[in-house]
This record gives structure tokens, sequence and C-alpha cells, in this order.
């Protein structure tokens, strides 16, 4: 429960931020130039680095814990936004502009509606990204499934870590299922056939 | 044919570079457009173009591609800003026009259909027609309402509830057609709208278009690389190559009368006896012998009716009067001629 608990909080985050930073990048190639190599440091970086100061700044507990998830699981959303955004056809954009739509209009009505796909596989790649981090976490004391894989990897108990962690590769495969379902239901006209 | 005039282009020039604005002195004292591509990396899109559109009328626009032609339809309702120019429409500058005022004439004088339909496609039939309207803030029954009659207009009742991927090529066009007339809007751009249609379906289009311009009297600026297309629905013609208007004329003055070779090869495989009508080629002596033929009847009609008379010459008449004759022999040597 703790475990959903912290993956849920972290994927309502990443996609608070996540989401307008992507729109900013789509906007400007400056802001894309300035924020891809920030998003590849926060990709590769060993996450035991940026573990250190933030314990060293906020302590042991949720609150670094929550951001280490974040800064982990945040990059492929960001960049499916923009990419999604970049993707949508400039001749419906033409459309909108040329029937005298606003900006504000122009991206909630065309934008992101048609970049739907690509920021649902974001939030999904979000997900499973912040589950993969639970074990990790649970080093700076975040409470859920990754404490007991924790203990197995330093005890060597094979059975406690196998059950664990196919404890997360099944909530995993729930979490996966049901954002994906989610996404087609939304979109249903793209599943619809061409019937002529 | 002559009425008010509804849009007037002056001295229009667009360049496509990194400094546009630069390349206007080289382009006015008379540098090529492969020269300044070859020198100096610009595009010269438009050079010098000097326009007048009729209210009420279709001006079609028609060149190859390459030619200028979509760049010079795109400047009217400004999704291109030009390097230099004009572009009045009503009287009103659009190039003095601040974004607001911009955004108010797109959503209410000037609506576009496009050579690729541009639709929706998370939208459904019912509210990519109300697209226009739903932009301006009329949203509910109003805009059902409204967008209902185009749909109807268009041929497309009892597809409003599907998505525009389930619809044909044809079908698709007629949506965008109706999303431009649903606004209401007195100028209709349309960037070659048909050229992705197949041949019958672009018959039955211009059928709906002609049709509705009867009844509606809209200012249509129709742009097409089909001489035919032009020909049928032109009230006048503009032909552009590599950016510089070749020849203005009615369709009878640009099959007639064509000002050099590049037109002449344009025209000369069209069917002559469908487009030249005979107060084109009549003369003006007035026999009283032969049947009364209409100056629009097209030569291939006029033959028709003169043989059936046996008479051999037909008197041509306007607004029912007698304006003029014309023989078989001057019918035929019309249609034989090579250009």
């Amino acid at each position: 429960m703790a475990t959903l608990a912290i993956i849920s909080v972290a994927t309502l985050i990443c996609i608070a931020v996540g989401i307008p930073i992507g729109i900013s990048m789509a906007r400007s190639n400056r802001v894309q130039s300035v924020i891809t190599p920030i998003l590849d440091v926060m990709q590769t970086i060993p996450s035991f680095v940026y573990l250190i100061p933030c314990v060293m700044l906020l302590g042991i507990g949720k609150v670094p814990g929550l951001l280490a998830v974040c800064i982990y699981a945040l990059p492929p959303l960001v960049r499916l936004t923009n990419l999604g955004i970049r993707l949508v056809d400039r001749e419906v954009l033409e459309a909108a502009d040329a029937f005298g739509a606003n900006y504000r209009q122009k991206l909630l009505g065309v934008e992101l509606p048609l970049a739907l796909p690509n920021i649902f596989a974001g939030i999904n790649q979000t997900i499973m990204m912040s589950l993969a981090m639970v074990v990790i976490a649970s080093m700076i004391g975040v409470k859920g499934l990754g404490v007991p894989v924790l203990r197995a990897i330093s005890n060597q108990y094979l059975a406690l870590g196998l059950m664990n962690g196919l404890a997360i590769v099944a909530l995993a495969i729930i979490f996966d299922r049901i954002s994906q379902k989610f996404g087609q239901n939304i979109q249903k006209h793209r599943t619809s056939d061409h019937d002529f | 044919m002559t009425s008010d005039v509804k849009i007037e282009i002056k001295n229009l020039y667009k360049v496509f570079g990194n400094n546009p604005v630069a390349m206007m002195e080289l382009v006015k004292t008379g540098t090529s457009k492969q020269e300044l591509l070859d020198e100096y990396n610009h595009v010269l899109g438009l050079k010098n173009i000097n326009l007048e559109i009729s209210d009420r009328h279709i001006q079609v626009i028609m060149g190859l591609s390459g030619s200028g032609k979509s760049t010079l339809i795109r400047h009217i309702n400004r999704l291109i800003e030009p390097t230099a120019g004009n572009v009045i429409v009503d009287g009103q500058d659009v190039l003095a026009m601040t974004r607001l005022e911009l955004q108010e004439f797109r959503r209410s004088q000037a609506s576009m259909v496009f050579q690729r339909f541009a639709l929706m496609p998370h939208r459904s039939v019912a509210d990519n027609v109300a697209y226009g309207l739903h932009i301006q803030g009329i949203k509910g029954e109003e805009a059902e309402k409204r967008s209902q009659r185009w749909i109807e207009r268009v041929g497309l009742a009892g597809y409003e509830s599907h998505y525009t991927s389930q619809l044909s090529g044809g079908m698709q066009q007629r949506v965008g057609l109706a999303r431009a007339l649903a606004t209401d809007a007195e100028i209709l751009l349309m960037d070659e709208p048909f050229s992705a249609l197949d041949p019958l379906i672009r018959t039955d289009m211009q059928e709906i278009l002609l049709g509705l311009q009867t009844e509606l009297q809209k200012t249509i600026i129709f742009i097409t690389h089909d001489l035919d297309e032009a020909l049928r629905l032109g009230n006048s013609i503009v032909i552009l190559r590599d950016g510089e208007v070749i020849q203005i004329g009615t369709a009878q003055q640009i099959v007639m009368n064509p000002v050099d070779n590049y037109i002449k090869d344009f025209i000369k495989d069209i069917n002559r006896g469908r487009v030249i009508q005979v107060s084109s080629i009549m003369n003006t002596t007035v026999s009283n012998t032969g049947p009364q033929i209409d100056g629009d009847t097209v030569l291939e009609d006029a033959l028709q009716v003169i043989s059936n008379s046996g008479s051999g010459v037909g008197e041509v008449t306007k607004d029912g009067k007698v304006v003029g004759s014309v023989d078989v022999d001057t019918i035929i040597s019309t249609l034989s001629r090579r250009i």
C-alpha cells in the first residue's frame, strides 16, 4: 500500500511538472536544446549520486524518496509530450489558425488531443520507471515493497526477494494495463477503421 | 461582368530565407529567381503581384507546383507574412491588423478549405463542421443548428457522428467545405481543394461548388493546377509562373489570346469546343437567317444547333438581342486550330 501511494503521488507530480515542460519544449527550439541535456543527466546519472544530497538536505524519509523517484521518472514524460506536440500535423494547425483560433484554443483543442497517444505512452513509462525506483528509494527510508527486497539482497534470502520482486512486477502490470486501457478509451476515434 | 473590388493585392513580394528584407533591393533591380537562389540562398516566392479580385466572383489562381499559388492565397488571410506589399480587403489593410483584429478577420470574414482537408481527426463530422463556430464561442444548440444546415447542404446528412477517418476523400472534403461555409464568411479561400480527389468525385465537387455559388454569391479564391477546372469554375483566371503573374483574364480571353508560349502549352490539350463561347468568335454583321444562339453557348453546342437547323449560320444573341452572327466554317476552323 505504501508503494502504491508513493507511485501514485510521484506520477501525479510528474504529470503536473512534466507536461508543461514538454509543451514549452515543443514551443521553442531554444528551450528544447537547454532541457534535453538536463533530461539526459537525470536519466543516466546513477541514482545513488543524487540520493546523497537529497538525504543531506532533507534527511531520511518519504520526501527525499519521492524526489528521487520523480527525478528518475520524469524524463520520458517530458520527452514524449514534446515529441507528441511536435508531431501534430502542421496542416491541421494551419487550419486552426485560418479559422482564427487563439493560443489556448490551439493548445487545448488541437495540439494536446492529437498528442495524447504520445503523452499517454509517456505517463505509462513514468509509472513503470517509478516502480523500478522503489527498491532504491527504500534505502533512504521509504516504506513499501522495496524494504523486504532490500533486506533479501543484504541477507541473500532468495525466496523473500523473489516474492517481493514478483509483487512489484504484479503491481507494474496492473498499473500498465489500467493506464493503457484508459488511454485507449479517451481516443476511440483512432481505433475505428475505414469502413468505406 | 464588372463589380466592386473585394480584395486588392498591391506590389506583393515574398522572399523566403534568412534575410528577406535585404534581398528586396536585388529583387527589385531585376535579379532572377535562379540567381537569388544560387548566389544568395534565398527563394523568391512571389514577385510584384498586383491583383484585384471582384466581389462575389470566383477568382481562379492557376499555376504549376512551385509557381507560388499556395503562397499567394496564404497572404490573403496572412498565414504568411509578405516581405513587401499590401493586401487590402474591403478597404482594410490586412497587414496592418493587430493580432486580435487578424483573429477576428479570420473568424468572421475569410474561411479556408485545404488541399489535404486538414480536418481534426479527434472530432466527429458534426464537431468538425462546427469548428469555426466553436472558435467564435458559439456553442450548443445554436452551433449545432447552423452546422447541421451545411452538413445537409453538402450531402453528408446521416454521417454527423462519424469520425473523419471513416470517410472517403470526397466526403472528407465535403466536411472541409461545410466547415468553411458554416462561419458565413464572405470570402472563401480554397487551396487546391479538389486536387487530391479522383476525377469523377472532382467533377461532383465542382458541381456542388457552382451550385452553392449561384445561391450564396461569395467571393471565392480558388487555386488549382488543372486548367479544365480553372476554365470551368473561374469568372476570372490568373496564371502564375515562378511567382509572377503571366496573364489575367476570363477563360475566353486566355484560350483565345494566350500571351506567351507557356500559356499556349497549357491550353493546347483542352477541349476547345467545350470552352470557347460563340460570342468570342462571332462577327458583328447581323444576317437574320439562322437560329438564335445565346452568346455564352460553347462551340460544340452551337454547332449542333446550327447544323440541326440546316442554315449554316447562327445568330448570336446577348440578353435576348441579336448582336452578331457565326457561321459553321468559322466554328470548325476555330475548333481545329492548333496553336
